[in-house]
C-alpha cells in the first residue's frame, strides 16, 4: 500500500554499520515497548475479532440465545450464491464504485491543479473545496435529502429549465445515482488535498527545463505531472475503491436503514448490517464480510499490477 | 484574445465549483433559521428568520442534544490523544529501531488496513457486550485508540527526518524514551497536525460504530443523534438542519484554523 | 538511566491497563427495588402518558423505583442488541409482529403464574390482542393498547367537490379521482402490506391460511392489489408519500397535498402539532360493496418482561398496573390509542365519539402479525405491491407469486 519511491538513505539497513550506529538501531526491548500499545490493541480489537469472525462464518450463530448455535460448515458461503438480495446488493455496490471512482479521481486532480495554480484567493478555494469532506456523512445526507426533495431547491431550479422534478433521493431509479453524486461531492476534497501534496513535491526545475524545450502546458502535464503523480494516483484509486465498496452511512440514513425503495440503495455493507442486527444471523453476516474482504483484496492486487513496479513498498 | 477567453473559462470553473460546494451549506443554514410553517417556502424575508430552532434543539426536553455534543467532544478528544501518542510511538519504532518481528508487525499493520471494518462488526459487538462496554465511553473510545493509517503516516514522516539530532541527544546521555519525547516529537508537529485533523474529524463524523455501540440516547454521539432526529422529526426540516449545522460548524472552524499545517503536514509525511 | 527506563515502562503499562479497565459500562438489569422500562415514543404526548402512569404507580408502591429507557432508533434492532448484550430493561414494549420470534428464542418471561397469583384475567382483554402474545396456552405479554386504521378526509376539499366520505371501493375511486387536481392527490398511501392488507380481506382474500402458512398468491389477493395499484397507475389519483415530497402519508395530509389517508390514531396528535387549523373527519374504511364484510388491521403493543430481570415480582406489578383499568384510563384520556381492555373500549367511545371508527374497525381487524415469518413477511409482501406501483413489475400475479416463493424458501 505504501507508495514511496524511497531514496537509498531511507531503505532498511540490511547491514547495519558497526559500532555506534548498530547499538543505536538494535534495541529489541525498546522496540517492543514502543509498539506495545499497538500490538495489544491490534490483537484485542482487530486480529482477535477477525479470527473470531472467521470462526463465526462457519456457524449458524444465534446471538440472542447462543446455546442454539451450531456448526454448519460452508453453508453460509454457499448461501451467498443463491441469495437474491445479496446479489442485488453486490450489483448496486459495483455500480456505485464504477460510477464514483473515475469521477472522483479525475475531479480531484482537476481541482488540485486549480488550487495549485497562481490564482487569487487560493486559500479560500482550498477551504471551500475541502469543506464537504470535513462534514459528517449524516449531516450531508440530510442536507441533500432536503435539497433534492420533491419541492426542494434542486427541483425549483430544474423547473426553470423545464425538467420535471421528482423525489430524487427516494426514487427507485434515481436514488442510487443521486447518492453517487452526493458521494463525489463529499469525498473529492479529501483526494484533492492528497493530490495537492503530490503536486507540491514535483520539483519546479523540471517544468522550467520543459519550458526551455518549448513544451506547452498540456505536454508538460502529460509528460511530467501525470507520470510523477502515478504513485499518488495509485494511492487515491485504491483508497477510493475501498471506500466505495464499504459505503454504508449514506444509504443507511437516506433509506432509513432499509435500502429501499425496492432494494435500489441496498449495498453490501448495509445488507450485512441488517442480516447481523435485524435478523441476527451473525454467522451469515460474517460470511458476507469475508466475501467483501476478498473482493477488496483482489481489486487492490489488480490495481497494484496495473500501476506497476514503482508502487511496491 | 484566446488567453482572455481561457482565463474567463478557468475562473468560471473555479468559482462555479465553489458555489457548488458552498451552496448546500448556505441553503441549509438558511432553512435552519426558518419558522416551521415556512419550511417549504423557497424564499422568506430575512427579517422572518429566527434562531428558535437552535434554541429548540439545544434545550429540548425530548432528546438530550447538548449531551450528544458533549459525548462527541469527549470521545473525540480521548481518541485523538490516544492515537497521537500510540501511533507516533509505533511509527517511530518501525522507522528507527530494529527488533525481531519488526517487518512482520509492519506487514500486519498494512494488511489490517485492507480489512473492511465491517468484518469485525459482529465479533467486536460480542466482545464489548461481554466486557459490559456497550453504551459506555470505554466502548466508544478504547477500541479506536490505534489506527493503522496513523501509524503508517508517522512512520513515513520519521523516515524522512534526519537522524543527526537524535544521535546527538543520545551521545549527550538522553535515553531513547527521553529523546523521543523531547527531541523527536516536537519535530513532528506538521505530521501531528495532519493526524489530528484526520483522526478528530473521522471520529467526530463516524456513524456506523457509535450507532452500533450505543443504545440509550444519553450515550449517542452527534451523528447518531442526528440520524434519530431525522427518523423522528422528518417533517420538521428546520430542526433537523439546525442539528446538521450544529455538527458542521465546529469542524469547519477547526479545519480553517489548522488548514495550513494540515496541507504542509500531508506533503511532508511523504503520503504520495 | 536504566532506572528511568524501567520506571517509564512501568508507568506506561499502568496507564495502559488503566485505559483498558477504566470506565466500564453502566449497571445491568435492575438492582433491588429498581426496574427499568424500555419504550419508544411516537410523540411527546405518548411519553407524558407513561411518565404520569409511572408517577401514580410509584405512589402506590413506594418501595419500587421505575426509570424509563427511551429508545429512539430502530426499536426492534436496538432491543435485540440489548438482549444480546444482556442489558435489556426489565419490562419493555413489544409489537405483535416480532412477538412469536421472541417467544421462541426464550428471552421473555412466561406470565401465567403471575396472572394466577394476582388474579388478572387475560379474558378481560380484546381476544385478538391477547392471542398475539400467547403460545401454547402460555401468556407472554399484556397488551397495553392498540390502533386500527380509519379513513381521514379533508372536510374542506370534500365540500368543495360536493362529495360525501366514501363507504365503498367505487365511491373511494370516484372521490379520489375527483379530488386529484392542481398537483394534489386524492389519496396518499404507501404501497405496503400495512396499508393494502385491508383491501385484501375486504375482497375475501387472505395472506395466511389457518395453519399460518403464507398464501400471498391467491386470486382474491391479486384482485385487491390490482384495484389498489390501479388507483396509482390508471387513475393517477393515489400517490406514494415520498414521491409527493413528504416523508409519510400523514404529512401529505397535514400539508394538504392529499385529501384522504388510511392512518391510525397517531395522526391526531401529529395534525395538532403540524397543522392545527386543519378541518378533517374520520370514517371507517370503505368496504368493497354496501353491506360487504369489511377488513382492517390491528397494530398492538404489549408490555413483556425480560427473562433476565432480577426483579420479576416488581416488574409484573408494573405490567399489571399499566394494563389495569386505572392504568388504561390514562390512555383513554389522551385519545392516542385504543385501550386494550374490553370494558375500557366503551368508555373511550363515550369520551371521543368522533373516534368511534377506530373501535368499530377493531371488530373486523386482523392483527398485524405473521407468525414465524415475522418482519420478512411484511418486507416481501410490501415489495410485491411496491414493485407494481413503481412500474418495475407489470403483472400483479407475478409480483405476488415471487414474494410467495421467497417466503417458502
Amino acid at each position: 500500500m505504501a507508495t514511496t519511491t524511497s531514496p537509498p538513505k531511507q531503505q532498511r539497513q540490511r547491514s547495519p554499520k558497526a559500532g555506534r550506529g548498530q547499538k543505536w538501531t538494535r534495541d529489541p526491548m525498546m522496540g517492543y515497548l514502543f509498539t506495545l500499545p499497538v500490538i495489544v490493541s491490534l490483537s484485542v480489537f482487530l486480529i482477535g475479532p477477525i479470527i473470531y469472525a472467521f470462526y463465526l462464518s462457519f456457524q449458524q450463530f444465534t446471538f440472542l440465545n447462543p446455546d442454539l448455535s451450531q456448526f454448519v460448515g460452508l453453508d453460509n458461503y454457499t448461501r451467498l450464491l443463491t441469495d437474491e438480495r445479496f446479489h442485488t446488493a453486490l450489483k448496486n455496490t459495483s455500480f456505485y464504485s464504477l460510477g464514483v471512482v473515475p469521477v472522483q479521481v479525475s475531479l480531484a486532480l482537476l481541482l488540485a491543479l486549480i488550487v495549485n495554480s497562481k490564482i487569487r484567493g487560493k486559500t479560500f478555494f482550498r477551504v471551500a473545496y475541502f469543506l464537504p469532506t470535513v462534514t459528517s456523512t449524516v449531516a450531508v445526507s440530510v442536507m441533500f435529502l432536503f435539497l433534492f426533495k420533491r419541492d426542494g431547491l434542486v427541483n425549483a431550479f430544474l423547473s426553470l429549465l423545464g425538467v420535471e422534478g421528482r423525489s430524487w433521493m427516494l426514487d427507485v431509479d434515481f436514488a442510487l445515482p443521486s447518492i453517487m453524486l452526493m458521494a463525489v461531492w463529499t469525498t473529492v476534497g479529501q483526494f484533492m488535498v492528497i493530490y495537492l501534496a503530490g503536486l507540491q513535491d514535483i520539483p519546479a526545475d523540471l517544468y522550467e527545463a520543459a519550458e526551455v524545450d518549448g513544451a506547452g502546458p498540456l505536454r508538460q502535464f502529460w509528460h511530467i505531472t501525470l507520470p510523477l503523480l502515478k504513485p499518488t494516483t495509485f494511492f487515491i484509486v485504491v483508497m477510493s475503491v475501498i471506500g466505495t465498496f464499504q459505503v454504508f452511512d449514506q444509504m443507511y440514513v437516506i433509506s432509513k436503514g432499509a435500502g429501499g425503495p425496492l432494494d435500489s440503495t441496498l449495498t453490501v455493507v448495509l445488507y450485512l448490517y441488517n442480516v447481523a442486527f435485524q435478523d441476527f444471523e451473525m454467522g451469515y453476516a460474517s460470511a458476507i464480510a469475508f466475501f467483501l474482504f476478498a473482493v477488496i483484496l483482489i481489486l487492490t492486487l489488480i490495481q497494484r499490477n496495473f500501476f506497476g513496479e514503482e508502487t511496491r513498498m | 484574445m484566446w488567453n482572455r477567453l481561457l482565463r474567463l473559462l478557468f475562473y468560471t470553473v473555479v468559482v462555479g465549483y465553489a458555489c457548488l460546494t458552498l451552496g448546500p451549506f448556505l441553503w441549509s443554514t438558511f432553512t435552519s433559521l426558518k419558522a416551521t410553517p415556512d419550511i417549504n417556502q423557497l424564499w422568506v424575508p430575512l427579517s422572518d428568520l429566527t434562531f428558535a430552532n437552535y434554541v429548540n434543539i439545544v434545550f429540548s426536553d425530548q432528546y438530550p442534544f447538548a449531551r450528544w455534543f458533549l459525548n462527541s467532544i469527549v470521545v473525540g478528544l480521548i481518541v485523538t490523544v490516544g492515537n497521537l501518542v500510540f501511533n507516533s510511538m509505533a511509527g517511530y519504532a518501525l522507522a528507527r529501531i530494529q527488533f525481531p518481528g519488526r517487518t512482520l508487525l509492519f506487514m500486519t499493520i498494512l494488511a489490517v488496513m485492507m480489512v473492511p471494518g465491517q468484518v469485525i462488526l459482529v465479533p467486536t459487538y460480542i466482545l464489548l457486550s461481554n466486557l459490559n462496554w456497550i453504551d459506555s465511553y470505554a466502548g466508544l473510545t478504547v477500541p479506536f485508540l490505534v489506527q493503522s493509517f496513523g501509524i503508517f503516516l508517522m512512520r513515513q514522516f520519521f523516515l524522512s527526518v534526519p537522524r543527526e539530532l537524535e544521535e546527538a541527544a543520545f551521545l549527550d546521555g538522553l535515553s531513547r524514551w527521553g529523546t523521543f519525547w523531547r527531541i523527536v516529537m516536537p519535530l513532528a508537529k506538521p505530521a501531528l497536525a495532519a493526524q489530528t485533523i484526520f483522526i478528530f474529524m473521522g471520529n467526530w463524523n463516524s456513524f456506523m460504530w457509535p450507532n452500533l455501540l450505543t443504545s440509550s440516547d444519553a450515550m449517542y454521539t452527534l451523528p447518531v443523534g442526528l440520524n434519530t432526529l431525522y427518523g423522528e422529526y422528518d417533517a420538521f426540516w428546520n430542526n433537523i438542519l439546525a442539528g446538521a449545522m450544529f455538527m458542521t460548524i465546529p469542524v469547519i472552524i477547526v479545519f480553517i484554523i489548522f488548514q495550513r499545517q494540515f496541507i504542509k503536514g500531508i506533503s511532508t509525511t511523504g503520503l504520495k | 538511566m536504566r532506572r528511568t527506563r524501567v520506571f517509564s515502562m512501568l508507568a506506561l503499562l499502568c496507564g495502559l491497563s488503566l485505559l483498558v479497565t477504566a470506565c466500564g459500562g453502566g449497571s445491568n438489569v435492575g438492582d433491588n427495588g429498581e426496574i427499568r422500562i424500555g419504550a419508544q415514543f411516537s410523540s411527546p404526548a405518548e411519553r407524558k402518558i407513561l411518565e404520569e402512569q409511572i408517577k401514580e404507580f410509584e405512589n402506590e408502591n413506594p418501595d419500587i423505583k421505575v426509570s424509563i429507557q427511551a429508545i429512539t432508533d430502530d426499536y426492534l434492532k436496538e432491543m435485540q442488541t440489548l438482549i444480546g448484550a444482556k442489558r435489556e430493561p426489565d419490562v419493555f414494549y413489544l409489537e405483535g409482529m416480532p412477538a412469536p420470534d421472541m417467544i421462541k428464542l426464550g428471552v421473555l418471561e412466561p406470565l401465567n403464574d403471575y396472572l394466577e397469583k394476582s388474579g388478572v384475567d387475560p379474558a378481560d382483554f380484546e381476544d385478538a390482542l391477547i392471542e398475539a402474545y400467547t403460545e401454547d396456552e402460555q401468556v407472554y405479554g399484556l397488551p397495553k393498547d392498540y390502533n386500527t386504521l380509519a379513513l381521514f378526509y379533508n372536510k374542506k376539499m370534500f365540500k368543495e367537490a360536493g362529495l360525501e366520505p366514501p363507504t365503498t371501493w367505487d365511491e373511494l375511486r370516484e372521490a379520489a379521482k375527483k379530488l386529484s387536481k392542481d398537483g394534489r392527490k386524492g389519496l396518499a398511501i404507501n404501497p405496503e402490506l400495512a396499508r393494502y392488507q385491508p383491501f385484501v380481506y375486504q375482497n375475501g382474500g387472505a395472506v395466511l391460511d389457518e395453519d399460518g402458512n403464507a398464501t400471498l398468491d391467491r386470486k382474491e389477493n391479486g384482485e385487491a392489489v390490482q384495484f389498489f395499484a390501479d388507483l396509482f397507475l390508471k387513475d393517477k389519483s393515489a400517490g406514494v408519500p415520498n414521491d409527493m415530497g413528504v416523508e409519510w402519508a400523514g404529512d401529505a395530509f397535514a400539508e394538504e397535498k392529499a385529501a384522504m389517508v388510511y392512518e391510525g390514531g397517531w395522526m391526531i396528535p401529529f395534525i395538532k402539532e403540524k397543522a392545527p387549523d386543519l378541518d378533517y373527519g374520520i370514517v371507517e374504511l370503505p368496504a368493497k360493496e354496501k353491506g360487504a364484510e369489511n377488513g382492517n388491521l390491528a397494530f398492538t403493543v404489549a408490555y413483556v418482561m425480560s427473562k433476565n430481570s432480577r426483579n420479576k415480582d416488581a416488574s409484573f406489578k408494573l405490567i399489571e398496573f399499566l394494563t389495569s383499568d386505572k392504568g388504561q384510563q390514562y390512555v383513554v384520556d389522551s385519545g392516542l390509542a385504543l385501550p386494550s381492555r374490553k370494558v375500557m373500549g366503551e368508555k373511550f367511545v363515550e369520551q371521543y365519539p368522533e373516534r368511534e371508527p377506530f373501535v368499530k374497525g377493531a371488530a373486523y381487524a386482523q392483527p398485524f402479525q405473521y407468525g414465524d415469518y415475522g418482519n420478512k413477511f411484511a418486507d416481501e409482501a410490501s415489495k410485491a405491491a411496491e414493485s407494481v406501483v413503481l412500474g418495475k413489475e407489470k403483472s400483479v400475479a407475478n409480483a405476488l407469486k415471487k414474494a410467495q416463493q421467497n417466503l417458502e424458501k
